[in-house]
């Protein structure tokens, strides 16, 4: 191994073909002779409900075909029994997420067993007819989340992965995520549209993600049927975006401007709470206009203005609307009246 | 440059955005070689928004003839269309078909290109609008992956009741898991095994503390302070709950009305109860 190859993979890696799944093999290959390795293989798992499920896998060294094989019977995979993964693919610890280790640091860490090693030594042999039971691992993630595995593999008996390996896959590990995370991220448009939907549909009021001329790319049940119900003035809603609406700008470079709009729910209900208020408290409509100023925060004189009368009997409206609300104070009635209280 | 050496070099310029048509440009202009590469056309995005794009390479040739102009239109689902242009100028030989031949040859690679690009543009605004619309969720809203029991993502509301709640955190795993509680489970219809957790038990007042807290950039100490006097209680009786001088008390009101940029207390009061926080 000498450090031009090192960097010429390197160099390999980011110029990988998007998407190009020829290049990989080759790539894989030199990994392999990179770091002395009998095979070379990566994969990625979906966490699915039925447990981890494998993605894709490639190889060197032993045969694409068989390491595929052997990688859908690792126990805790596809449903196969319990996991000999060494780490939990819903959730990478973070002192193992784009680590590089070997089999003997997961041991001594209580990840893996000296009989799960075995297990998959077993595997390997039953498949590719070598006992494989030294590795040098690293599992690529963004964050908690696993993009990919690479592990390299020496039979038994061989001399295990050292000092120099080791440092030849730190090296590679950065490009190598960059690398998965656009592979990731292209692959990814489907399920960023589908948990769009759901997150919509969990939102009280109709919402809906238009663009600048107020078309609709998704939107809620809510949003829909209020579409379905009144077309047109929905859309002339949408693209008014008047203040019963709540606007929040979505930017993406080089996108065109688009908005999530959410359908205000706060004013419709301050006016059902200053009726339940009135009947609860036998207001006439005056007191429920004056009422109407102290949840807005509006001070006595501000409220007189509005109303067209002297402060004084606001004054007194408001002594009024404490003894029916049975509160010391004015932000005790705000509470009351949003039931807060 | 030979075909080979071009497609390699089409093949490993860098796909995100911005610039990387320019490079293309550039490639084709070096490669063919030609005094002008053109590529103007325009995305379509959902809703039927189009946005329109430009690049090139070289000069500007001022008169083009049909001869000294090859033209490749570029179309991906729709959603990218696209024309080419490599002009020679005055100066140099006309088009012959080796060089119609080697950009037809590159199309399927500038179409992978086009795909990819689309993507990674669509890809961050549907991040984007995934955010805001936690952001705008009237109520505690996560988003789970199946089998992991720590939120994926969770607004401001689920994140102060998780971080404060033991119940809350305990109702999330029960819903998880299938059982009765407080909380709608909404599966992602794409079967990549996501659930979104809504809650709707009574979160009125944690959205509120974890709005105001946000927005206002308020202290720990700030927030018991709010709370207590969204409540209507007198500077004295916060004082007595939480074991300090009414002038305290005090001191931190006026920090709240400042940091919140209002007059008095009973529009704090009012904005809080509102939800208004800006």
């Amino acid at each position: 191994m000498s450090a031009e190859q090192l960097e010429d993979t390197i160099t390999r890696l980011a110029q990988l073909r998007v998407g190009g799944g020829s290049d990989w093999p080759a790539l894989m290959e030199s990994i392999r002779v990179l770091t002395g390795a009998e095979v070379a293989g990566e994969y990625a798992l979906e966490v699915s409900t039925k447990g981890p499920r494998l993605t894709w896998v490639r190889a060197a060294g032993a045969g694409l075909e068989q390491v595929t094989r052997v990688t859908q019977n690792i126990p805790g995979v596809n449903g196969t029994g319990p996991s000999h993964l060494a780490y939990d693919p819903c959730r990478i610890a973070p002192e193992q997420r784009n680590a590089v280790v070997t089999y003997e640091e997961l041991q001594r860490a209580g990840k893996i067993s000296e009989a799960g090693i075995a297990h998959l030594g077993q595997l390997f042999e039953r498949e590719t007819g070598v006992w494989l039971d030294r590795q040098l691992r690293v599992i690529l993630c963004e964050g908690a989340s696993m993009l990919g595995f690479l592990g390299l593999f020496r039979r038994r008996g061989a001399e295990n992965f050292g000092r120099r390996e080791r440092r030849a896959l730190s090296r590679l590990v950065p490009a190598l995520r960059e690398r998965h995370q656009l592979e990731v991220r292209l692959s990814d448009e489907a399920l960023h549209e589908a948990t769009l939907d759901t997150v919509l549909e969990a939102m009280g009021q109709p919402a809906w993600v238009v663009d600048a001329k107020g078309h609709v790319l998704h939107s809620n049940r809510a949003g829909k049927s209020a579409l379905d119900a009144e077309r047109q003035e929905t859309q002339e809603r949408l693209r008014r975006r008047g203040s019963s609406l709540r606007v929040a700008d979505l930017r993406g470079p080089g996108l065109p401007a688009y908005s999530l709009l959410v359908a205000r729910g706060t004013e419709a209900s301050v006016e059902a709470r200053l009726r339940d208020c009135a009947t609860a408290w036998n207001l006439s409509p005056r007191v429920v206009e004056v009422l109407r100023g102290v949840v807005r925060g509006l001070s006595n004189v501000a409220i007189a203005r509005e109303l067209g009368v002297v402060e004084r009997t606001i004054e007194v409206h408001v002594s009024t609307l404490l003894e029916a609300a049975r509160v010391e104070n004015r932000a005790s009635l705000i509470a009351a009246v949003y039931g807060g209280a | 440059v030979s075909s080979g050496a071009l497609h390699e070099e089409l093949a490993s310029l860098d796909l995100r955005p911005p610039g990387a048509w320019g490079d293309v440009c550039r490639s084709l202009l070096r490669g063919l070689p030609c005094a002008h590469v053109l590529l103007e056309g325009s995305y379509v995005f959902p809703g039927g928004a189009s946005h329109p794009f430009s690049f090139s390479a070289g000069v500007p040739v001022e008169v083009v003839t049909p001869a000294k102009c090859l033209a490749l239109p570029l179309a991906a689902e729709a959603r990218f269309s696209a024309r080419l242009e490599c002009h020679r100028g005055p100066g140099e030989v006309e088009f012959g078909a080796a060089e119609l031949e080697l950009l037809e040859s590159l199309r399927p690679l500038l179409l992978e290109r086009a795909r990819a690009d689309v993507q990674l543009r669509l890809v961050p605004l549907l991040q984007h609008a995934i955010e805001a619309t936690f952001e705008l969720a009237d109520r505690p809203v996560m988003l789970f992956r199946t089998g992991d029991p720590q939120p994926l993502q969770l607004n401001d509301g689920a994140q102060w009741l998780w971080a404060r709640d033991p119940g809350f955190q305990a109702g999330a795993r029960v819903a998880l898991q299938g059982g009765a509680s407080d909380f709608r489970v909404l599966p992602v219809a794409d079967g990549s095994a996501r659930v979104v957790l809504v809650y709707d038990g009574d979160a009125a007042t944690a959205m509120r503390l974890a709005r105001a807290t946000k927005v206002w950039a308020l202290t720990p100490r700030e927030v018991e302070v709010l709370e207590l006097v969204t409540l209507g209680k007198t500077n004295a009786d916060i004082g007595c709950v939480l074991a300090c001088a009414p002038r305290t008390v005090e001191i931190h009101v006026t920090r709240l009305l400042e940091k919140a940029r209002l007059e008095n207390r009973a529009s704090l009061v009012a904005r809080f109860w509102a939800g208004e926080f800006s």
